[in-house]
């Protein structure tokens, strides 16, 4: 179940909350005359195929020609935006998402939010760990994380 | 199972047996005794009572007798001769008086019916009171004479009483006989012989003095009830007989209708439980037998239980039960059925990946597939044309049946690649065309399921690849050489070019291609999400970090060796956690 949500009235910001699955409607985001759209993705539980191809189909429809910019990013979704043409459309940008770090001492997982214009040459950010503050390993493979910024 | 030997029949029938009809007739047959106790009770002080009442009545009547006599006496004593025989002529009851000496008889009024000889023969020998009574016949007729002495007077005084006039005292009851015995066991009232079994019984009869009581005997071998008692003013006893048959008719008639009633009460009882039980124990063995049908394996069981009790909701739960393993039953041979059809499937399927180490000149391939079910979705092959070969690898969305047989559709259509190229050659350098085919392939199928797809083509000469990708996992190049002493992800590189719409997401999509180098002893890496999205038991996935961690430490020449390498710690980390998704790995080296 997804809700998104308008910030405010003629605002053009959207908050996406929930799972991004097949019970997404793309008519149910209200129509925006803004030429910049942003979405915040920060509560975004989850993200399946039928939920991507009805996103592509709003942004197609509804957003054609408007500069769309993701916020918050979960990782889930910036694999996606990776693998999927259209996800992120081409006039459209990611400034800020969640990057997965691991701590080898400490053994976990972490989600850190990077903003995109921090990245450079494809590389991870230096993190520490929020528990040890050692210092943390990217949990991915950079190169193929960060290619949506080739885009 | 075990057999039925003590049913709940029976058992409600020895309830009701052994409580009900157990109670019934310990009742009624208390009743009946009660009854009988009290109606003997109450029989024999009639008798009592009777006896008394003769007893009263005659000794008033005698008194009355008496008294009239010493009137007389008195009148005639006094020389009242008229009064005399003015009140002699009142008495009615008195049929004949004289007066005797031991000269004989003096004189003699009324009728003469006693001659002299008869009252002189008569004459008692003791007198109680003054008084004695005799029966005597006269002409055939019984009748009492009695006398009476006076020691002041120099005559003895008698008379003759008609005995109809002592009899009235006597029952009218026809069962009843009442009996008035002299002191020599004379009967007074009856003409009885001396020697018949009624006066010999009523003889024996002990007569209690003052107190009347009642007693059994048998005259005739038939039994009376006999209530005696005796005269405290004349030496007279009475006797009240009554025939125990005749006392006790009525009692033995209620006994009679109460023990029938009785009956009739058990058997209706006894009729009740029957009807009770059967009514009871009908739907049970219903049941029972509807049991037995089943566990013979008639699921299809029908029965005709209409109570609106318990057993009637039992039974229907019964039949809804025995619905439900049926349909379990028939859902089962269903999926047994289904599964062997998954496994034929899945047999079918695995005839679709060629054998997972593949040798040509200047060319290794390595390929590890595992399906999470019976029929996976992913899919991957290979076609080898003059130097060039083909790679195709592709992951359907979900798994499963549906997913398999677009693997098989993809299988189809990926060999037949190789008869397109003999018509057009050209393709052969056009990995962006052949992806446009196979997505018209998988457009055909309806569009409800779709597949990412990557396919390269290896030029073995030029040591190019050229490829086009649908949105399919990134291929990587591995550089063996530099991953000694590299620095980060150098010795890796993205395929992440040429990438375009799942196929059958599309009907026109339109895919590019994209050109990357791979030089002899790079290894192509190309595997499907299920490698790094498997997960342990802790929920967390292996992950692109670790793939690229076996990627550094399975650096070999062999590509067999490296997948072989990868796939075990990727299993290892799984730890036997049911798969998710179908895993697939690729890897291609040039030699």
């Amino acid at each position: 179940m997804i809700n998104i949500t308008q910030k405010a009235p003629q605002d053009p910001s959207f908050t996406v909350v929930g799972v991004l699955d097949e019970d997404f409607r793309p008519e149910s985001i209200a129509q925006i005359s803004a030429p910049e759209v942003v979405f915040d993705f920060k509560e975004l539980k989850g993200i399946n195929s039928c939920g991507i191809r009805s996103w592509i189909t709003m942004l197609e429809k509804q957003m054609s020609g408007k500069k769309i910019i993701y916020n918050n990013c979960p990782s889930i979704l910036v694999q996606q935006i990776n693998l999927v043409q259209g996800l992120l459309p081409t006039n459209g940008l990611i400034q800020s998402f969640m990057a997965p770090y691991f701590c080898e001492k400490c053994d976990k997982e972490y989600s850190v939010l990077i903003n995109a214009k921090d990245i450079n040459e494809l590389k991870a950010p230096a993190a520490s760990c929020p528990q040890d503050k050692s210092s943390m390993e990217f949990d991915a493979i950079e190169k193929q994380f960060f290619s949506f910024l080739r885009k | 199972m075990r057999t039925v030997s003590f049913s709940i029949r029976k058992k409600i029938l020895l309830l009701f047996g052994l409580l009900i009809l157990g109670s019934i007739a310990v009742y009624i047959w208390s009743a009946i005794k009660m009854f009988r106790e009290d109606k003997t009770a109450y029989i024999f002080e009639n008798n009592l009572q009777q006896v008394e009442r003769l007893k009263n009545t005659s000794e008033n009547f005698l008194k009355k007798v008496t008294r009239d006599t010493l009137l007389l006496v008195n009148f005639q004593q006094a020389n009242q001769e008229s009064i005399f025989l003015q009140s002699l002529d009142n008495l009615d009851y008195l049929k004949q008086v004289f007066s005797l000496q031991s000269a004989g008889i003096v004189k003699r009024y009324k009728m003469a019916l006693a001659d002299d000889e008869t009252i002189i023969k008569n004459i008692p020998t003791d007198y109680k009171n003054g008084f004695s009574f005799k029966p005597i016949k006269i002409n055939n007729t019984a009748m009492v004479i009695f006398y009476f002495q006076d020691p002041k007077l120099t005559e003895i005084w008698g008379g003759v009483i008609s005995l109809e006039t002592i009899q009235k005292n006597l029952s009218k009851n026809k069962d009843q006989q009442d009996l008035i015995l002299t002191k020599q066991n004379i009967p007074l009232t009856q003409d009885i012989a001396a020697d018949s079994p009624l006066l010999n019984a009523v003889t024996q009869t002990v007569v209690a003095k003052g107190a009347a009581q009642t007693s059994e005997i048998k005259i005739g071998g038939q039994d009376f009830l006999i209530a005696a008692t005796e005269s405290s003013e004349f030496d007279l006893s009475f006797f009240s007989l009554t025939s125990k048959e005749a006392a006790f008719r009525v009692a033995n008639h209620l006994t009679k209708k109460s023990m029938i009633f009785g009956i009739f009460i058990i058997s209706g009882t006894l009729i009740a439980g029957i009807i009770f039980s059967n009514t009871l124990t009908g739907p049970i063995q219903n049941l029972f037998r509807a049991t037995q049908s089943v566990a013979e394996g008639n699921f299809n069981v029908k029965f005709d239980i209409n109570t609106s009790d318990e057993i009637g909701a039992l039974a229907d739960s019964f039949q809804i039960m025995s619905k439900k393993i049926l349909e379990y039953i028939e859902e089962s041979k269903e999926k047994v059925r289904m599964e062997k059809e998954l496994e034929v499937a899945a047999t079918v399927q695995q005839s679709f990946f060629p054998q997972n180490s593949i040798q040509y000149p200047k060319v290794e391939l390595s390929a590890f597939y595992k399906s999470a079910s019976e029929c996976g979705g992913d899919w991957w092959g290979h076609i080898k044309i003059g130097h060039h070969i083909i790679l195709g690898i592709g992951d359907a969305t979900g798994h499963g049946v549906p997913a398999a047989l677009l693997t098989a559709t993809i299988n189809s259509s990926f060999h037949l690649i190789e008869k397109m190229i003999e018509f057009s050659p050209g393709l052969i350098e056009r990995p962006d065309e052949l992806m446009k085919i196979l997505n018209q392939t998988v457009v055909k199928m309806g569009g409800q399921i779709h597949m990412t797809f990557f396919l390269g083509i290896v030029d073995l000469k030029k040591s190019e690849l050229h490829y086009s990708n649908a949105s399919h996992n990134f291929p990587l190049i591995v550089d063996s050489e530099k991953i000694a002493g590299g620095n980060g992800e150098d010795w890796l590189d993205i395929l992440d070019e040429a990438n375009g719409p799942r196929l059958g997401h599309q009907k026109d999509a339109q895919y590019s291609k994209a050109m990357a180098m791979l030089s002899p002893g790079q290894v192509l890496v190309m595997l499907t999400d299920g490698l790094i999205e498997g997960e342990n038991n802790e929920g967390r996935q292996w992950g692109e970090r670790r793939l690229k961690k076996a990627l550094q430490e399975n650096n070999s020449n062999k590509v067999d060796e490296v997948l072989n390498g990868i796939v075990d710690q990727a299993f290892t980390f799984y730890n036997n956690e049911a798969l998710k998704d179908d895993v697939t790995l690729l890897l291609t080296r040039l030699s």
